[in-house]
């Protein structure tokens, strides 16, 4: 069973964060208002910011380790990533920007990247654009490829930051339905970042509210609701009734 | 009180301005066409004069090009990955060649690399001697035109989302392969347009060469110095050599308009140097 484990700290900006939370199979819905520190949070686990001090731990190999003097560089690191605006690169093709994924990682020839970065398409429906360019995706569409392009690297966890924000009401709820089954599906350690009750309540079991950089509740909605240990998680809970 | 009389009058002030300025810098490119006939343009390119200033032209300003886009490259990249006040002062101090008269340019290499210049000495030990070569040539052609190079370069960097970089990097792409293939390529619109424009500025270059490099045909006659020594003696190679650097010129102007095209960006003049912040 993997497992992703830290104990982050690091002044960022306005504030202090300090978090510290552990990560099992199930997909961990990180929530908190916005400017909360969750996207910091996210970087910090990916090595794209450096936290002050703490671990990152995968699998019981640390990432970073500020005592130790462990840091991983990002490439390194095996973690999937997924940005709020899905960073797909604009100048390749969708196939391209999935065969990306596959080229960095492993030794396959280029016929068998175009083959398994088609596959990660079919598997996420989005094969008929393996020709297209990202301007021309809808955000439903550039989540999928996304995905798909994280997935292409085999990572041992996941980090998405809020996947549903930049889609309409329609899409959005198609997501909903079929993004939290994929990816429990993965058996991977897996971070979803929303700042939506709705979301939050679709993502799953394990929820994570963060305020100002620190680690106010974690539980199951229902806990949550019954408990809530702030005026936010009230409001969150109270609003994610589906 | 503005009257209604008093804006049609305004606006045909304004409109009589702005056509004064337009032919005022159309003249002079009609004026090089219309007086320079076929036959004339032909005898003037034969001119002794001639060949040997295209050739060195040629030459001189495709090696300043490598020597400004690859370091250039490498320079607007650290500004951007590196800022802070350091860089700031740095980017300051490239953006003055632009500004500074060329011939005081010229007047500093030779105070840097000439025989009594601050490096003269220790290059002599070594036999390199710079002033009044081709080298000269080349120096002079890439302390004012990188700067061009360099600003549009870091203006083009600083506008790539790091996000791509970021995602790049967790894809398994080490700092290398997400710099050659992603950030290269999705800013390649704005680095070539960069360089045209650059090559352009060398292609023109005159005091600065002149000051440094001499005037020596063959050697560090450049075809702007060519069409200044033309003058004096055969007005019609003058205006062939001018007649070339203008198409040059032009052919340079479509390529930099279809590059714009593709980038979005204006074809000639400076994209604002100073731009949004980056991520935290």
């Amino acid at each position: 069973m993997s497992r992703l484990r830290f104990d982050v700290a690091g002044g960022i900006g306005a504030f202090d964060l300090a978090v510290s939370l552990e990560i099992g199979d199930t997909p961990l819905v990180l929530v908190g208002p916005n400017g909360a520190g969750k996207t910091t949070l996210l970087l910090m686990l990916l090595g794209a910011l450096r936290p002050s001090r703490g671990r990152v731990e995968l699998d019981g190999e640390a990432l970073f380790d500020s005592a130790r003097g462990i840091d991983v560089a990002i490439e390194e690191r095996g973690l999937g990533y997924v940005p709020q605006d899905y960073g797909l690169f604009p100048h390749m093709t969708v196939l391209g920007n999935v065969a990306f994924g596959l080229e960095c990682r492993g030794r396959m020839s280029a016929a068998e990247r175009r083959q398994r970065a088609f596959a990660l398409l079919e598997a996420l429906e989005v094969a008929p654009l393996a020709a297209r360019y990202p301007r021309s995706l809808s955000g439903g569409e550039g989540q999928r490829v996304a995905l798909a392009r994280a997935l292409a690297s085999e990572p041992r966890a996941l980090l998405l930051d809020e996947p549903l924000a930049a889609l309409d009401a329609s899409v959005r709820r198609q997501l909903r339905a079929f993004l939290p089954s994929r990816l429990a599906s993965l058996d991977l350690p897996a971070i979803v970042v929303t700042h939506d009750p709705a979301d939050a309540a679709a993502f799953g079991e394990d929820i994570a509210v963060i305020e100002a950089g620190r680690l106010v509740q974690r539980g199951t909605l229902g806990t949550l609701r019954a408990r809530p240990a702030s005026a936010f998680v009230a409001e969150l809970a109270g609003a994610a009734r589906d | 009180m503005r009257t209604r009389g008093g804006a049609a009058l305004l606006r045909v002030l304004a409109a009589g301005a702005a056509y004064v300025m337009l032919a005022f810098l159309l003249l002079p490119i009609v004026a090089l066409l219309l007086t320079t006939g076929w036959s004339d343009f032909v005898a003037g390119l034969r001119h002794p004069l001639v060949l040997p200033a295209l050739r060195l032209s040629l030459v001189t300003t495709s090696i300043s090009l490598v020597l400004v886009v690859v370091p250039g490259t490498a320079l607007a990249w650290l500004l951007v990955r590196r800022p802070g006040a350091l860089g700031q002062a740095i980017e300051t101090a490239i953006e003055l060649p632009v500004v500074i008269p060329p011939a005081v340019g010229g007047l500093a290499l030779l105070l840097a690399f000439g025989r009594r210049g601050l490096l003269g000495a220790s290059l002599e030990r070594f036999g390199v001697t710079i002033p009044f070569t081709t080298l000269a040539v080349i120096l002079a052609e890439v302390f004012v035109s990188a700067p061009f190079f360099v600003l549009a370069a870091t203006v083009a960097f600083r506008r790539l989302d790091p996000t791509l970089m970021t995602v790049a990097r967790s894809l398994g792409a080490s700092p290398a392969r997400a710099f050659f293939r992603i950030a290269l390529p999705s800013t390649a619109p704005s680095l070539v347009s960069g360089a045209a424009m650059s090559w352009a500025r060398s292609l023109g270059e005159f005091g600065a060469t002149l000051m440094f490099a001499g005037n020596l045909r063959g050697r560090t006659q450049t075809l702007p110095l060519a069409v200044y020594t033309a003058l004096e003696s055969d007005l019609r190679a003058a205006q062939a050599i001018a007649l070339v650097l203008v198409a040059m010129a032009f052919v340079l102007l479509m390529v930099l308009r279809r590059s714009a095209a593709a980038s979005g960006g204006p074809a000639l003049g400076f994209p604002p140097v100073r731009s949004p912040e980056r991520m935290p």
